[in-house]
């Protein structure tokens, strides 16, 4: 029996880290594995399209009862036997997040639910801006030994993504949780995936895989199902099948090598450069244009310097199509 | 005087607009971390370079809210406090029953009253999902409960932290509640400086508590007592007011709400501490031209006739101050000369005794002084905290008695237990809870009694008090027994090797960044 | 100001945690005043600078004005935090602050106990804990202010103690410890616990009460040795001797409080020595001399008793283990009519069952008592009125209302005292009751 695996996968808000949890858990659990995904976020929905789109009740939310915690009211069963805890956490505005973490992960301790459940793998599914003690806690010791990031090349989650790995960093040393790779969301374009490679290059990390934008996930998630379940044979549900199996056969953890601000702020306007010119190439739009209709053809307009000075006063797209 | 080399050393306004008070820090660059000359420190302050430093090893010392906002504020009668804190915050206010029952009511004291507070208990639950309604909830039971003038709100670290919306609860639960509600800012972990509580304290009094005036009473002085003052030095100071035709409105301790909406309409504010009151003077006089000074205190025979003359003007009364001054000074110059005397003869050769006192800021200007006029020695002296609000007037003291040392801690008592053994003076001033310092070979007494000792041995302040503490520190000298008995068969709390060091800020934090 | 609008009358049930003055302190402050009462441990405290000393001026002073010792009230070491370690962190300062502690302060064990702050912030104090390892023994109580009241942290500390610092060790046959008995909070407790060791000394049990003994570190670690664990409380030890069940394989003998008086102390000494099957005629040996010695010398107190106030109604305030074994005295030895019983430290519920019995079935008047569960002074107060109690043991809180209002001689027996000072002073054992009777009567009698 081999030991159980803790894995922590963190990612910035929106970024697509439950999406990405969730199917993994769905195709881990496709291959036998008992598996328990454990919600780090206030938003308590990370297991949501592990059971049909529904909420479950937090760990928070029992301690709230006053009533003693079984496990029966944290644990909820989902797609496949997964089983799905949501720690939980204040509305918006109030309380301390952070704090309500610490406590959900102390109280899944003293009920020892890994004691009792004995699952082959957990992922902890943590929101990704790291901003206080609290939702360090995956990292340190004793809770995950792998740390995974979602991350599409937007600014915002690189940011995300290189502050995880101070987080890391600073944990490394005191038998923390160790990175193992970033998964690449939303990298359908060439020039996405060279700035998360970059960024990879630049902080000594590991791309585990490339996970690209699908509508398959939005009509999955719509109906309040992973796309292992909703739409097992598509394209998009084999992605996720080779990131988990990746992701269990990958035993390498590393400490990152985080930018300092100034070094971050130099990288990114480097990329802006870049993506600027890139910006109107007819690939990329189509591409863009892609996810949203298939089978469309772009509208391209010509670059300012081409265009006829009639055009310049106003130039909607309108225009450029009756021209072009 | 020397002038300032620094600009803006004391923030002096006072926005009653803002929930609460800038912290000492801010305020007046205060400190609690300095060894060395009074001179230097001087020197360091009018030039702007006094650093607050770290220390390495640190003790407990008291906070914001615990230092003594909870054992002050629930001694305002016909008022109740809410804590929103966790359990263990508020329990120094345990004592609240008892604090001035040995004093009968032949003293003043009334026959009947009730004090009362209230904790939310903040537990686990409410630090994850907070808990403004449980606050609300709190505020609602004290008005239905006691029906108090005033409901005290009291926050603390864990409030704090988790950014609770002390005025949103406060402003949305004041119309169901007849009395005052007062938030008053106190996070433990708002300030290095304990002073900051009471700046606090002021704040919110002036902000919610005092009124406009109705008429000006002309002949009302207040007096903003410390807790270190006894009931006798109460009914001292009201005596001698009172011959002057004066009336005390002595807050907080004690006092009803009535006296802090009143403290407009006095005729000056004095002090008893400088900077304990001074936020509260100033903002008395900036929002209702009430008049004050900070300088002298009423300690020791000099102190006390400065003080009764600085009322005498602000109230039309030089006459009259002069009268009683007189009629003191015939009563007790004998009694001072006596005690004088006394202490001439402790040592061989008319060499002066050293007293090392661990004091306020305020007894740092005030006793030191009253120290030299019973004819002994402060070579050097502790300070709680040091800020420049009592720049000039350090200045003056160092002019009258010479530069000394001065260690600025916050009862650290391992530092005050080193310089005590390495100083070794005749005498150590404890203030309370010293944590083993008094165990010496040379005389231990303390700097002040407790507020509910009604003996007249206990008093401290004008000439009647300044004669009481005079033979109580000549009773001091008189034994050693019991911290002789303890030095030689307890243990130390330090090891050795500590006291060999020269400094007491051998522990001093020289890696981290300075803060200004 | 506005007209204020009428409050509802009634009580609000949602927030039973909202009080007048509790009698307790928080679970900070529990693992604290524990620690202090090894000698040998010296606590470290890992939270701002006001949580030592509200300690001090709100537990040591009120468990009989007590002084907290070499390691206690400001000599106790502290991180002081403050904004910028909230905001940054604290770890740094704690370990610069363990570091120093151990050069400056003489300790056989250092006990790091956080407070609210570090565990808002998420603070990783196991692993700066950690890194002394070898250099010091240091163990870490995971606390915080709002994490209970002072019997939680009395169980933190000894949870933190067995988990971290205990080995299994051979037991040792006549050895028991005594657990139950919370340090301060317990104002007896020094007197209560060298009185319990010295009389189960005479029937050859050697106790390990944990406090007040000079090889204190030491005898933490001495604690698998025992062949039994005494439980002198219906609920605080519990945890804790659950725990040394778990770990050590040791049973655990509970009684709901230390015993006070003959009769409970010759029940205790019977019941311990059934269980670790001592000769029964040593221990009847034993009971038959103190019960003589007692009982003769309770001859001096009787006209005082008969002619002062015979059968008094009276009203008892305070925790449940210094109430219990009072109101029972009293009651089955005295001739006492307990009226009302005032239980202040909320105990849980499996335990009320039994202090209910206790104060019913064990209680030898035909009266038997209001039970009231209250720890709001406030209500404490109201609960006494439209009584017919003569005399009243209960907290100094209770003192100035009952002199005045109530007009009845008051003797405080329980948390918080600050009108006593105590430091050997005890009702435990043999001689215990005639000293509850020389302070209690002493309030009321006058020249007979």
């Amino acid at each position: 029996m081999a030991k159980q695996r803790n894995i922590a996968i963190y990612g910035k808000g929106g970024i697509g880290k439950s999406t990405t949890s969730s199917n993994i858990s769905a195709a881990l659990s496709e291959l036998g594995l008992k598996v328990m995904q454990i919600g780090c976020d206030p938003k308590s929905d990370s297991t949501n399209t592990l059971r049909g789109g529904r909420f479950i009740p937090t760990v928070l939310d029992s301690l709230r009862s006053g009533k003693r915690v079984e496990t029966s009211d944290i644990i909820h069963e989902g797609f496949n036997g997964v089983l799905c805890v949501e720690a939980g956490g204040p509305e918006p505005g109030v309380g301390c997040a952070g704090r309500g973490i610490i406590t959900a992960i102390e109280l899944l301790r003293q009920r020892k639910v890994f004691e009792e459940f004995k699952p082959d793998v957990v992922i902890y599914d943590v929101l990704g801006d790291v901003v206080c003690g609290g939702f360090g806690i995956p990292i340190r010791e004793g809770v995950a030994e792998q740390v995974y990031t979602v991350s599409s090349s937007d600014f915002m989650a690189i940011y995300a993504a290189n502050n995880l790995f101070k987080g890391i960093k600073k944990y490394a040393n005191s038998g923390g949780a160790l990175f193992s790779g970033i998964i690449a969301n939303s990298t359908n374009l060439p020039v996405q995936r060279e700035i998360v490679e970059d960024f990879a290059a630049s902080t000594k990390t590991t791309i585990a895989e490339y996970v690209p934008r699908s509508l398959t996930v939005t009509k999955s998630e719509l109906q309040g199902k992973t796309v292992i379940e909703a739409a097992p044979e598509s394209e998009q549900a084999e992605v996720y099948r080779v990131l988990a199996k990746k992701i269990l056969s990958n035993q390498d953890r590393y400490v990152p090598a985080p930018l300092d601000t100034d070094q971050l702020k130099d990288w990114a306007e480097s990329w802006s450069d870049k993506l600027l010119e890139q910006r109107d190439s007819p690939t990329h739009v189509k591409c863009e244009l892609e996810c949203i209709v298939p089978g469309a053809e772009p509208i391209i307009a010509k670059p300012r310097s081409q265009r006829s000075p009639a055009v310049k006063a106003a130039t909607p797209r309108r225009t450029a199509k009756a021209k072009g | 005087m020397t002038k300032n080399q620094a600009p803006h050393l004391v923030n002096e306004q006072i926005n009653l607009a803002d929930a609460t008070c800038p912290n000492r820090e801010e305020r007046a660059h205060g400190i609690n971390v300095y060894y060395g000359k009074a001179s230097e420190l001087l020197r360091d302050a009018r030039s702007g370079n006094l650093k607050q430093v770290d220390r390495k090893f640190q003790q407990t010392s008291g906070c914001t809210l615990n230092f003594y906002l909870t054992v002050r504020v629930n001694t305002i009668r016909d008022a109740a406090i809410v804590y929103h804190a966790p359990v263990g915050c508020s329990c120094p206010s345990l004592g609240y029953r008892e604090l001035f029952q040995h004093i009968p009511t032949s003293m003043g004291m009334p026959e009947n009253y009730d004090l009362h507070w209230l904790t939310t208990s903040m537990n686990e639950k409410d630090m994850v999902y907070g808990s403004t309604d449980k606050l609300k909830a709190a505020i609602l039971e004290a008005q239905r409960r006691y029906d108090p003038k005033a409901i005290f709100v009291l926050t603390s670290c864990a409030s704090g932290i988790i950014g609770e919306d002390i005025e949103g609860a406060v402003n949305e639960v004041q119309p169901k509640v007849r009395g005052r509600i007062v938030p008053i800012h106190c996070e433990g972990i708002r300030s290095r400086l304990v002073q900051t509580g009471y700046d606090a304290f002021w704040h919110a009094v002036l902000k919610y508590l005092v009124k406009k005036p109705q008429k000006k009473q002309k002949d009302l002085v207040n007096v903003a007592s410390m807790l270190s003052y006894t009931w006798q030095d109460r009914l001292e100071i009201k005596r001698l007011l009172g011959k002057m035709g004066l009336r005390v409105n002595y807050v907080p301790e004690f006092a009803s709400v009535e006296q802090f909406e009143q403290l407009s309409e006095a005729a000056v504010t004095a002090p008893l501490c400088p900077t304990y009151t001074d936020y509260l003077s100033r903002g008395l006089e900036q929002e209702y031209g009430v008049p004050f000074f900070m300088y002298p205190s009423p300690m020791g025979f000099s102190g006390t006739d400065g003080w009764l003359r600085e009322i005498g003007k602000y109230t039309g009364k030089e006459k009259e101050a002069e009268v009683v001054i007189a009629e003191e000074h015939r009563k007790w110059d004998p009694k001072l000369a006596a005690i004088q005397e006394e202490f001439l003869h402790i040592k061989p050769n008319g060499e002066k005794v050293e007293v090392l006192g661990a004091l306020g800021q305020g007894r740092l200007l005030a006793q030191v002084p009253y120290f030299d006029e019973l004819g002994v020695k402060s070579s050097a002296a502790m300070c709680q905290d040091y800020d420049n609000l009592i720049i000039d007037e350090l200045e003056k003291v160092i002019a009258q008695v010479g530069d000394f040392d001065i260690l600025v801690n916050t009862f650290q008592a391992a530092e005050q237990t080193h310089i005590n053994r390495i100083l070794d003076p005749d005498m150590t001033l404890t203030c309370p809870f010293q944590g083993s310092a008094y165990k010496r070979l040379k005389g231990v007494t303390r700097v002040h009694a407790l507020r509910g000792d009604p003996n007249l041995w206990a008093q401290q302040s004008a000439y009647a008090g300044a004669v009481a503490y005079g033979n109580f520190l000549l009773q001091a000298f008189k034994s050693r027994s019991l911290q002789q008995t303890m030095k030689e068969k307890t243990a130390d709390n330090y090891k050795a090797w500590y006291f060999e060091q020269d400094n007491p800020l051998y522990f001093r934090d020289n890696d981290e960044p300075v803060v200004s | 100001m506005t007209e204020a609008e009428t409050v509802p009358q009634d009580i609000d049930t949602r927030y039973p945690e909202v009080v007048e003055a509790p009698r307790w302190t928080c679970s900070l402050g529990g693992a604290y005043i524990t620690s202090t009462g090894v000698y040998g441990v010296v606590p470290i405290l890992h939270a701002g600078a006001g949580c030592g000393i509200a300690q001090l001026l709100g537990v040591y002073y009120a468990a009989g004005e007590n002084a907290a010792g070499g390691q206690g009230g400001t000599s106790t070491p502290c991180s002081c935090l403050i904004e910028k370690h909230v905001i940054f962190g604290g770890e740094d300062k704690l370990r610069k602050l363990i570091d120093s502690t151990i050069q400056l302060m003489e300790g056989d064990l250092y006990v790091v106990i956080s407070g609210c702050v570090p565990a808002l912030i998420g603070d990783d104090v196991d692993s700066v804990v950690r890194e002394f390892k070898g250099k010091a023994d240091v163990i870490f109580v995971n606390t915080a202010g709002f994490k209970g009241n002072t019997f939680d942290g009395y169980e933190e500390f000894l949870g933190a103690v067995i988990d971290q610092f205990l080995e299994p060790r051979k037991k040792k046959k006549k050895v028991v410890n005594i657990l139950g008995v919370v340090p301060f909070q317990h104002v007896f407790w020094k007197g209560d616990l060298n009185v319990v060791k010295n009389l189960l000394a005479k029937i050859g049990v050697e106790a390990n009460i944990l406090f007040t003994q000079f090889d204190g570190v030491k005898k933490l670690k001495e604690i698998p040795e025992a062949e039994l664990n005494i439980v002198l409380s219906t609920w605080n030890g519990h945890k804790a001797a659950g725990k040394l069940k778990e770990r050590f394989g040791q049973e655990y003998l509970t009684f709901p409080s230390p015993p006070i008086g003959p009769k409970q102390t010759s029940e205790f000494l019977r019941s311990v020595a059934k269980k670790l099957r001592l000769p029964k005629k040593d221990v009847e040996r034993v009971i038959a001399e103190e019960e003589r010695h007692v009982y003769r010398f309770t001859e001096y107190l009787t006209d005082a008793i008969i002619i002062g106030l015979p059968h008094p109604y009276a009203a008892f305030v305070g925790d449940s283990n210094t109430v219990i074994g009072i109101a029972k005295y009293l009651a089955n030895e005295v001739g006492y009519l307990p009226e009302v019983v005032q239980i202040t430290d909320e105990p849980p519920e499996e335990a009320r069952e039994w202090i209910r019995r206790e104060l019913t079935e064990n209680i030898e008047s035909t009266i038997k008592p209001d039970i009231l569960f209250e720890k709001d002074t406030f209500r404490i107060r109201e609960n006494l009125r439209d009584r017919s109690f003569q005399v009243m043991l209960a907290t100094s809180l209770e003192k100035w209302p009952a002199a005045k209002e109530f007009g009845v001689a008051h003797l405080s027996v329980g948390f918080p005292m600050y009108d006593r000072v105590i430091v050997d002073r005890n009702y435990a054992g043999y001689r215990g009751g005639l000293a509850l009777l020389e302070d209690l009567i002493a309030k009321y009698v006058g020249p007979l």
